[in-house]
Parts: C-alpha cells; structure tokens; sequence
C-alpha cells in the first residue's frame, strides 16, 4: 500500500517538470526545424523567429526545467544546448558575414 | 472451555488469513496492472525519448556544417584573400577590364564558396559591363571559372599569346596576323572604340602616352616580362599577356585608386601578390600558366616597359593612329556609339 501510495506521489511530482523540460525540447526542435529550413532554401529575409525568439523561450523554459525537476533533466539539457547553439549560431553567422567576410563599408 | 476458546482462535485466523489472501490478491493485482502501465509508459518515453534526440542530432547537421564553412572562411581572413586573389588577377590578365569590388557578391555553402562579381569595359567615356564571373571554391581551391560575357566579341576560355591580340615585336606570333584599319574606316565618326595596339618596339608608359597624344585614352598596357618574345619551346611555359590600367581609378574601390602608390607599383605588388598562389591565379585567369617566379624579376630588372596597349577614343581620332609609326599591329576590340563628352 506504500509503495502505491509512493508511486502515485512521484508520478504526480515529475509531470510537471517533465511537461517544462519537453517545451523546451520541443521549441528548441522547431527552432532548429526552422534554422535547417531558412538554410536549405535560402530566404533572403531573418527569420527572427526560429533564429531569435524561439531559442531564447526554449532557454528559459529549459532553465526552469532544471531548477524544478528532481530527477530527469535530458530533456531540459537538451532544450538549453539545442538553444545556446541556435543563439550562438545566429551570433556568429551575423558577426562573421558582417565583419571577417567580404566586409563592405 | 479451552476447546471452544481454541475453535473460536481457528475461526478469527481462518478469517484473518482470508481477508489478507484476499486483500493480497487485490493489491497483487493492482501492482500487475499499475507495472505494465508503468512499462508501457517508460517503453513510450524511451522512444520518445530516441526520436527527439535522433531528430535533434540530425537538424543540427546543417546548421553545423555550415557554421563550420563560414569559420573556415572567416578565420586568418581566407575569404578576403581569395576575393582578393580572383579580382586582382582579372585586373592584371584581362586587357581594359576592371570590377565593382562593391557590388562582388559571395555565397558560402559547405566548405564551398561562390563568388560572383561583373567586370567593366571602359569603352570611350562610359564603362559598359563586359559580362559575369562565377568563380567556385571548393574550400581554398578555385575551379574554373564561369563566364558570361555580353560583348560581341567572342573570347576563348584559354590564352595564349597566339589567340591574345597584343603582340610581342620580337615575338613568333603575329606576324601573319593583319590589322584592323579597314573596319575602323568603315565605322561611322559618331562612334567610339576600343583597340589593342602592338608596337614596333618597346616604350616605358608614360612615353607611350606621350606618342599616342591627348585626344585617345590609353586603357591598359601589356608590359615585357621577357617570355613573350619566345616561342612555346624557348620560354617553356604558355604565357598570355599581363599588364595593368594606365588610368587612376578613383570612382572604385579599385586598387588602382592613386592614392598611395602609382599603378605600376600596385601593379608589382598584385605580381607578387599573385606569385604566393599562382596556381590559383591561373586557374582563375584565363592564361594556362602565368609563370610570376620568371616574370617578377625580369620586370625588377628591366623595368615596365610595354609592347601593347587597349586604347579607346572617338574612332576619327583612333583612325588617325594609322600613320603612327609607332604601330604594328592594331586590331578592333569594342565599338559604341558616341559618349566621348
């Protein structure tokens, strides 16, 4: 019976976190989704969605996924890694065609 | 009484081991069931689980890949260099031909890079685009380059000094070769034209100017490095003219803006430039080799001195050249109509 009642109470406690780390995931997968995208068909247009504003909300909501889950963050890790490179991708890719290649006055 | 009390303890455990059997059978079968609910769902979110990280690691693939092609192209300035490489050989292989370094556009795709620029005729006054370039590098080395040219006059994708139409004096070709005089007689006086001239004997520059007068512009000077009086057998090499533009150009981003060194010596720092990658160059030029580790010091050595040159004017003024003595051979490159103001 307390074992039940045990398994119950942990299921209970790792939905919620489970449910913020798998956003993050998935936000950073569609983020991604759309970076692979812009780059395959080469859209002349910034797609600050997928290279800005979906990165930065998987961050976060991998962040709070970290802080809240007790016992698995794969999906949080992966949310944040898979955004801080998206960030870190839209970082470089702006500095480098900007500043150390074919640079224009 | 002890009987009865015995009978009464039989009957309470015989309960009690009832209702915990049953009781045991209840919670047994509840842990089967909540057990293969939790196999279920811990099976369900292994391939959960499996198909996001498998997905994952196959969209990064792109972005990757091409983050990895722009820092290799970035770093130590790569890019810039064979930008450099590609639009400082045009300036010095192709006769009258400059480029809008500004308007050069590259593209960068998985350790390739494209770039594309036009390159410029000046004919008369007026610049008229000569046609396209595409060069693709694959990492740092070029492929043949693409052209698209929109003159009438068709050019071969490979020179020598055969097919050039500057000729050396001392040189083996153009002795058979007849000047164009004919059809810039027969040109209308409202037109203006480029020609290339090949002279009787080698001039510094400045003197050349000097012979040709005020009224025509010489463009571009094909200068003597010494391989270009020999034969195929003598020089060892197959070698196509350079030179360089004799004008300031202060409109481009041109190297040849005048604003620190005069053309000729941007034009020995370009060969030496080039000599660090000459392979490339040629490729890029249409020259099958352009032979810079002879030609270099040959040029130190004697100094600039030209035996051919692309001169544009208003053609009653070109025409007048023919009683230049100064002049061997002379053939007709472009003609437009009259913008010499």
């Amino acid at each position: 019976m307390e074992l039940e009642m045990n398994n119950k109470n942990k299921g209970k406690q790792r939905k919620l976190p489970t449910i913020s780390g798998l956003l993050s995931f998935l936000i950073a997968l569609i983020a991604l989704a759309g970076v692979n995208v812009a780059l395959i068909i080469d859209i002349d247009d910034f797609p600050k969605m997928f290279l800005v504003n979906l990165p930065i909300a998987g961050f976060f909501l991998g962040l709070f996924g970290l802080l809240t889950v007790r016992r698995s963050r794969l999906y949080a890790f992966w949310g944040i890694g898979i955004s801080l490179f998206i960030l870190v991708f839209t970082f470089l890719m702006i500095g480098l065609s900007w500043a150390a290649i074919n640079p224009k006055p | 009484m002890d009987k009865e009390q015995n009978q009464n303890d039989d009957e309470l455990y015989q309960s009690y081991l009832k209702e915990s059997m049953q009781d045991y059978e209840k919670s047994h079968k509840g842990t089967e069931k909540s057990q293969k609910k939790l196999v279920k769902a811990g099976r369900n979110h292994a391939l959960q689980t499996n198909i996001m990280i498998s997905l994952a690691v196959l969209l990064l693939i792109v972005p990757v890949l091409t983050l990895s092609s722009y820092l290799y192209y970035a770093i130590g300035g790569k890019a810039n260099h064979l930008i450099d490489l590609a639009t400082k050989t045009i300036y010095v292989t192709e006769p009258n031909m400059s480029l809008e370094e500004m308007e050069l556009e590259e593209d960068i795709g998985f350790f390739t890079m494209n770039i594309y620029f036009d390159v410029f005729k000046r004919i008369g006054r007026e610049d008229y685009k000569a046609g396209e370039y595409s060069v693709r590098f694959a990492l740092d080395k070029p492929n043949f380059p693409e052209r698209d040219m929109k003159f009438e006059k068709l050019s071969p994708d490979i020179t020598g000094m055969e097919s050039s139409m500057l000729y050396h004096p001392d040189g083996p070709h153009g002795k058979m070769v007849y000047s164009d005089w004919d059809i810039l007689e027969h040109l209308p006086d409202g037109t203006v034209a480029e020609i290339y001239l090949s002279l009787n004997q080698l001039l510094k520059p400045d003197e050349l100017e000097k012979q040709l007068g005020n009224h025509v512009q010489v463009r571009w000077a094909a200068v003597d490095t010494g391989l270009e009086n020999k034969n195929l057998y003598e020089a060892g090499y197959s070698v196509s003219p350079i030179g360089y533009p004799l004008q300031v150009d202060t409109t481009t981003w041109s190297p040849f803006n005048g604003r620190e060194k005069t053309n000729e010596e941007v034009f020995l720092d370009i060969l030496k430039f080039l000599s660090n990658d000459e392979k490339k160059a040629a490729k890029i030029s249409r020259a099958k080799t352009l032979a810079l580790k002879e030609r270099i010091p040959y040029i130190e050595e004697h100094g600039i001195q030209v035996y051919g040159a692309v001169v544009t004017g208003p053609t009653p003024e070109l025409r007048k050249l023919k009683d230049n003595q100064l002049i061997k051979i002379m053939k007709v490159g472009e003609v437009k109509l009259w913008n010499w103001k």
